[in-house]
């Protein structure tokens, strides 16, 4: 799982514009668990090559509106288990990018990030400085700095040790 | 001080902190219900964190809306296990609205009276924005955000800017309130709301009865939005008047004189022609006749966007006299089963029967997978989307799929091609 303190290095797979969540998790094939499925399925009806070759510590770019359509959080989860360790999109729909919060998986909106990179070359994301560099061409592009209280939930390990601590807080849990 | 939008005094009115916020604020805010579908989903989240039992508590028992909807009547073991856990845990912790029918969750929250005027509320669907048509500002949040709500009730936003959606024109027999959400996308773009509230206004929005407006606002999300919010005005109050719920009272929100907008956008609605969304985009947008002749294969009508009484009406009334064509599969799914009662005591389900329509079990189904659409098949549907894999998942990913309103869709049917339905529609 990626972190926003960590830089990241790897195969960019590119993607164009208003990718939906069912198109990440749509289901299709029947895999031999609900992980499986999900995973086995993400992005098949798009790129049937994706699940089979997705590493990890790839790296999903995309245009405009990514992760468009439902709430499913099982659209972050599909390219967790595939292995992506950081997506970044010229905008990225609002409910994915507060799923990619929530699930700690860290998600950019750089508009022109589009044009700075294309399918199989290698990026890195370096939030700590504030950069995405091509690292294939030298292209670099600017991160924008998240919400300190975004960070946070980063930090956390996602949404899921909020609400562990915060239950603890009023005692309802047990410290974590 | 500039005024402010609906979206900022709502978000400053339920601030944890009892701070004013203005667009591009981050703030903790109390909401005022939850909208929670499918335990299979949030139960999952607290098993996952070490609650096989489920939720160790409820924020409020009164404004935590549990729902089976997407999963009644059940399709698999682990979700009928899932069901009965859900019961259990609603009895545990003395959930106040438990709904366990068949039946599209946010219809039960509008027609329960479950969400009032100006209230924040949240839901783990998307289309839980559709309670903007009655004035509330609402969205869809994820299923660990639904679990952090489900607790401690309150939830981070982002305070959105806001479009002022201005729909003018007066109220016509035709075009209905799908063609014009689709319009908007068409002309605007699947993202131009991206991360917005939208604000609409204008003479034909008050002209619009509270189905069509339940349209729109569902399908303020497709166009990118957080909030879709419809003015308060006295269609709004007999509607939530007569849907009960437990009467508690609530205040309308509107925007202040000097609320700053985003951007303006003005719609002359009743030049819209009949419009369709072609594969595989909710803006890929044309006036009927431009994929008239188009085969189809398979209708449907329903979902949150276009599955009450009022779209099944236009679809008896086109089909009275006439039948689905030969080669056609028809389905119509009432949203809820009130209104599949409402259609039953007006004999419309007996007029769709006759007519060879299916109709099949209110629900979240008729949106989703079931009744797949084959990759060499067509489909035309008043439902919510039409990305690939819609009605069928990554295997059937060039199953072309087009959306319209129930009108342009049951012509299709009586037809087998796509028509346009003003010779179906009577004068």
């Amino acid at each position: 799982m990626g972190s926003l303190e960590q830089v990241v290095e790897g195969r960019v797979w590119k993607l164009g514009d208003s990718i939906d969540t069912n198109q990440l998790a749509g289901g299709g094939l029947q895999g031999g668990d609900p992980a499986s499925t999900l995973r086995i399925n993400c992005l098949r009806g798009l790129r049937p090559d994706f699940t089979d070759q997705v590493a990890p510590g790839d790296i999903v770019v995309a245009g405009t509106n990514f992760g468009c359509g439902s709430s499913r959080q099982t659209a972050v989860e599909a390219l967790q288990l595939c292995g992506v360790v950081a997506v970044l999109a010229d905008t990225v729909a609002g409910i994915f990018r507060r799923n990619s919060i929530a699930l700690a998986l860290p998600t950019f909106a750089v508009p022109g990030v589009s044009g700075l990179v294309e399918d199989g070359e290698v990026l890195r994301v370096d939030y700590p400085a504030r950069v995405v560099v091509n690292v294939t061409t030298g292209a670099r592009g600017e991160l924008a700095s998240l919400p300190a209280s975004v960070e946070a939930i980063y930090r956390a390990g996602g949404l899921r040790q909020v609400i562990l601590a915060r239950l603890a807080a009023q005692g309802i849990a047990p410290a974590p | 001080m500039a005024g402010k939008t609906i979206a900022e005094k709502a978000l400053s009115r339920n601030s944890t902190s009892g701070e004013s916020v203005a667009a591009g604020d981050l703030v903790d805010a109390r909401v005022d219900g939850l909208l929670a579908i499918n335990y299979l989903h949030v139960g999952g989240t607290y098993r996952q964190m070490g609650f096989p039992d489920g939720p160790p508590t409820v924020f409020d028992p009164e404004r935590v809306y549990l729902m089976d909807d997407h999963v009644q009547p059940p399709r698999s073991v682990e979700v009928a296990r899932a069901n009965r856990e859900s019961a259990g845990v609603a009895a545990r912790l003395r959930l106040g609205h438990y709904r366990s029918e068949m039946g599209i969750g946010h219809q039960i929250m509008l027609e329960s009276g479950y969400v009032r005027p100006g209230e924040l509320v949240v839901g783990n669907d998307s289309h839980t924005i559709a309670y903007g048509a009655v004035n509330a500002v609402s969205t869809g949040v994820g299923t660990d955000e639904a679990a952090y709500v489900w607790a401690f009730g309150d939830l981070y936003f982002t305070v959105p800017e806001t479009i002022k959606v201005t729909l003018r024109g007066e109220r016509r027999p035709y075009p209905f309130a799908k063609d014009v959400i689709l319009y908007l996308a068409g002309r605007y773009g699947d993202s131009f709301a991206q991360d917005h509230a939208i604000e609409f206004d204008g003479p034909f929005c008050h002209a619009l009865d509270m189905s069509s407006r339940v349209t729109i606002a569902d399908h303020a999300v497709e166009v990118g939005a957080t909030f879709g919010i419809f003015p308060f005005d006295e269609t709004t109050d007999r509607f939530v008047a007569a849907s009960g719920g437990d009467g508690r009272s609530y205040e309308p929100l509107e925007a202040d004189p000097g609320a700053v907008y985003a951007t303006q956008v003005e719609v002359d609605c009743d030049s819209v022609d009949f419009q369709v969304a072609k594969p595989f985009r909710f803006d890929n947008v044309v006036p009927v006749g431009e994929v008239a002749g188009r085969r189809i294969d398979q209708a449907r009508i329903g979902s949150c966007a276009n599955g009450r009484f009022e779209d099944i009406e236009i679809a008896a009334r086109m089909l009275r006299g006439r039948r689905v064509a030969p080669h056609v599969r028809f389905y119509v799914s009432p949203a809820s089963l009130a209104v599949y009662r409402q259609c039953a005591q007006a004999g419309l389900i007996g007029d769709l029967l006759e007519a060879g329509v299916q109709v099949d079990s209110p629900g979240c189904a008729i949106c989703q997978s079931p009744g797949i659409v084959l990759n060499e098949e067509v489909c035309i549907s008043s439902t919510t989307r039409n990305y690939h894999g819609r009605f069928g998942g990554a295997t059937c990913a060039d199953a072309e799929v087009y959306l319209a309103g129930p009108a342009t869709v049951t012509a299709a049917a009586i037809a087998g091609e796509i028509v346009d339905p003003r010779d179906y529609l009577g004068g």
